[in-house]
């Protein structure tokens, strides 16, 4: 079998072939592998798998797995670890700071770990939130022949006879505050949401960017939707530890799949399933590893003309393994491309175009799950961008469950979101509120931070569509309600987010796209003169430096020159 | 009441048992069989059920336990006075529909609960698994006993179920219960 690979080319070479490299090699003899083994392709398992959340647990047993497909297709893996940092753990404390910085720490860790030991090839595993970006921006950015597995999601949990996610707790929890659920509910909710391995089951960050794995074609087809406990993840990961090596076969790599055409593919799969807006931060990120330009704007553009057509969580009736059942990712690509909305001649991992891969698909019209696109949900996409005088670097809102698409009200102004939630928890916030959460940026939080807490709380109280909500912070994928995120440039970097006062005027419109700060700019003058940066409580460590060197969010907070700046690619060493 | 243990999976063994109805009569026109389902409605041990389609789950079902020449029957019985037959299977793949199209379905919620799901027609219906689901026990379910029933039925034992195999096999990559495989 090792014969279809010229060792001599590839990048394993510089670290097992030659007497220089003995040294090397009695490593490897101590691991087990024979002379024969060390002749193969070298193949990276990059696992994100831990006991820190149950979107973790099962990452490292489908890994392993992984590489037996590897071996058994003729090359020689080895699996390494990465950190993750859970999302619904982290949220509601500074902790959550940690997130996003998590993303680049593990992107870096993977870049790092197959620089430093030379592999030829990568299949990368995750299940949390900013791990499946993060993982897809280190096969990018290395560009050997990759494979993105989603770890799958959880099974939903049951409560009172319905299903229920994380995301009803954290509802919950507002609901308690308001005195309309009692502690023991609360606590018996909390015990049977989330009934076992997988990550949170509803169209939250990680389910849409598993969905973005497959219509940007670095994950197998329809492989991603499978929930976590099901069987079927162990064939998947047998699939593309033996299909990776196909791929070293083809000379294959991430950005032959990854152009511009399928950012634009991946882009209109987010809108479609009404996903989270973390995708609008992901997707210029994981562009700008491989030097194609997608920012905000170019995401906003492919949100505004998609139909939404998947009926799930937070904003509809169903999560993962409903779509799975009903046909998965494919289905939904197959009426997408079937109404033009898709460019079918994409690259995948699959070696065949993704209008080939849709080719093996049959549409099911008794599935209740994905609408075809002729009778969508509503007409354009369910995340939309917005740009205007409060935000002239853009801004985002998932509108998809919402029946109010306009709104006009009066800032309430915090520095932070622990600021915010104790007010809704006091029950401060009063019909026609535009919460104003600043200094949650990229660079002024450190690390852009997500507020589910708060508008979970505000959901729980049932002022979901009473109020808005503005940030320069993130909303997670399980936010509800009229919350507007991303708000560009951020309040750090002196944007007029830092210059509403309480009592201004601010109007959102989703149908036109604007988000409009109401205030004269002879006092927004005045107000920038007196501005000053804040000072954040990060003064060493991670988030200090991650505060160095972040760019702004449009551009997805990046955090070094990408492809851009590249005097060489990794896999050309 | 003695609870019948079903295994689900095979990796790892698990059992449950399901909490059924002492045998109601056998009926053999309509009007005792709306008689026969009414009574276990009213008098039986009801369980939660979502019917055509339904999205939400109501307590309107009944279940009962019926002796068979080929093993044991758990029937459920429609507040409407339908009912479904399913045969508990001691082979390790819980339940099969008694006689039709095979579509049943088996979902776990929690510890004490699984959906068992056949056509339009979905149930809750009490589990027990043995040792409990611990994460670290349970890893991976199978996801549709189906697929288990591919390999593990010889078609000469039951052709039928190996016909229904076979259309599934030629459905979309991914489907549930199918093995997955590259597209080639």
């Amino acid at each position: 079998m090792s014969n279809r690979f010229d060792k001599s080319k590839l990048p394993s070479r510089h670290v097992s072939v030659g007497p220089e490299r003995a040294p090397h090699r009695s490593y490897y003899y101590a691991m087990g592998w024979e002379e024969e083994d060390i002749a193969k392709p070298f193949v990276g398992v990059a696992s994100a798998g831990n006991d820190s959340a149950p979107c973790n647990t099962t990452l490292n047993a489908q890994a392993d797995i992984a590489r037996e497909g590897v071996i058994a297709a003729g090359g020689t893996p080895f699996r390494f670890n990465t950190i993750t940092v859970t999302d619904g753990i982290a949220m509601g404390h500074q902790g959550m700071k940690s997130s996003l910085v998590s993303r680049e720490v593990i992107a870096d860790s993977v870049e790092l770990s197959v620089r430093g030991h030379c592999y030829d090839a990568l299949v990368t595993f995750a299940g949390c939130d900013k791990s499946l970006p993060g993982m897809m921006m280190a096969m990018l950015r290395l560009n050997v022949p990759s494979i993105f597995v989603y770890g799958g999601s959880i099974l939903p949990g049951s409560h009172k006879g319905e299903d229920v996610t994380v995301v009803d707790v954290f509802e919950a929890v507002g609901q308690y505050a308001a005195n309309n659920c009692p502690l023991q509910e609360l606590i018996e909710l909390e015990k049977v949401a989330c009934p076992g391995h997988g990550a949170c089951g509803g169209q939250f960050t990680a389910n849409t960017m598993a969905c973005v794995g497959e219509a940007i074609g670095l994950s197998l087809p329809n492989s991603n939707m499978a929930p976590a406990p099901y069987k079927s993840r162990a064939d998947i990961a047998t699939a593309a530890g033996k299909q990776v090596m196909t791929l070293l076969e083809l000379d294959l790599k991430p950005r032959d799949i990854c152009t511009k055409e399928a950012f634009e593919n991946a882009a209109r799969v987010v809108a479609a399933t009404g996903g989270s807006t973390n995708a609008a931060l992901h997707l210029p990120a994981m562009a700008h590893e491989c030097g194609i330009d997608y920012n905000l704007f170019d995401v906003a553009e492919t949100f505004k003309s998609t139909p939404y057509i998947a009926d799930l969580k937070p904003g509809g009736k169903y999560v993962a393994k409903d779509m799975h059942e009903a046909g998965g990712v494919y289905m939904l690509m197959k009426t997408m491309l079937d109404g033009g909305y898709l460019h079918g001649n994409c690259r995948t991992v699959s070696g065949k175009t993704l209008g080939e891969n849709i080719d093996e698909i049959t549409w099911n019209p008794d599935q209740k799950v994905i609408y075809d696109v002729k009778t969508p949900i509503t007409e354009t996409g369910g995340v939309v961008g917005l740009r205007g005088t409060l935000a002239p670097e853009g801004a985002i809102v998932k509108v998809a469950g919402m029946e109010r698409l306009s709104f006009t009200g009066t800032a309430r102004v915090f520095e932070c979101e622990e600021d915010a939630f104790a007010a809704v928890e006091r029950r401060e916030i009063v019909d026609g509120t535009v919460v104003v959460i600043r200094y949650e940026g990229p660079r002024g939080g450190p690390g852009m931070r997500e507020m589910l807490s708060t508008t979970a709380a505000l959901y729980g109280q049932g002022m979901g569509e009473k109020v808005a909500l503005i940030t320069d912070g993130r909303f997670s994928g399980g936010t509800r309600g009229f919350c507007i995120g991303h708000v560009g440039p951020e309040a750090a970097a002196g944007g007029p987010i830092a210059l509403v006062e309480d009592g201004d005027q601010i109007s959102i419109d989703a149908n036109k796209g604007t988000i409009d700060l109401l205030v004269d700019e002879e006092t927004l003058e005045r107000r920038r003169k007196d501005w000053q940066a804040n000072v954040t409580n990060y003064g060493a460590g991670a988030l200090w430096r991650y505060a160095q060197n972040v760019g702004p969010a449009y551009k997805g907070a990046i955090t070094h020159p990408g492809a851009q700046g590249e005097t060489h690619i990794y896999s050309d060493i | 009441m003695k609870p019948i243990f079903i295994q689900i999976f095979k990796r790892p063994k698990l059992t449950i048992p399901l909490l059924c109805l002492p045998l109601l009569a056998a009926c053999g026109d309509d009007e005792a069989k709306l008689a026969a389902a009414q009574n276990a409605a009213l008098v039986g041990n009801k369980i939660e059920c979502a019917l055509n389609g339904a999205d939400m789950f109501s307590k309107i079902c009944a279940t009962e336990r019926v002796s068979a020449e080929d093993g044991t029957i758990l029937m459920i019985r429609h507040s409407d006075g339908g009912f479904k037959r399913f045969r508990i299977l001691t082979d390790g793949r819980g339940l099969e529909v008694a006689e039709g199209f095979n579509d049943t379905h088996i979902e776990i919620i929690d510890e004490t609960y699984i959906i068992l799901s056949s056509g339009n027609d979905k149930y809750k219906l009490q589990a027990q698994f043995k040792g409990g689901l611990a994460p670290s026990d349970t890893w991976p379910l199978e996801e549709n006993s189906r697929a288990e029933d591919a390999q593990a039925n010889s078609p000469e034992n039951n052709a039928a179920e190996q016909n229904d195999i076979a259309d599934k096999e030629v459905g979309p990559i991914g489907s549930p219960g199918v093995p997955y495989q590259v597209p080639q």
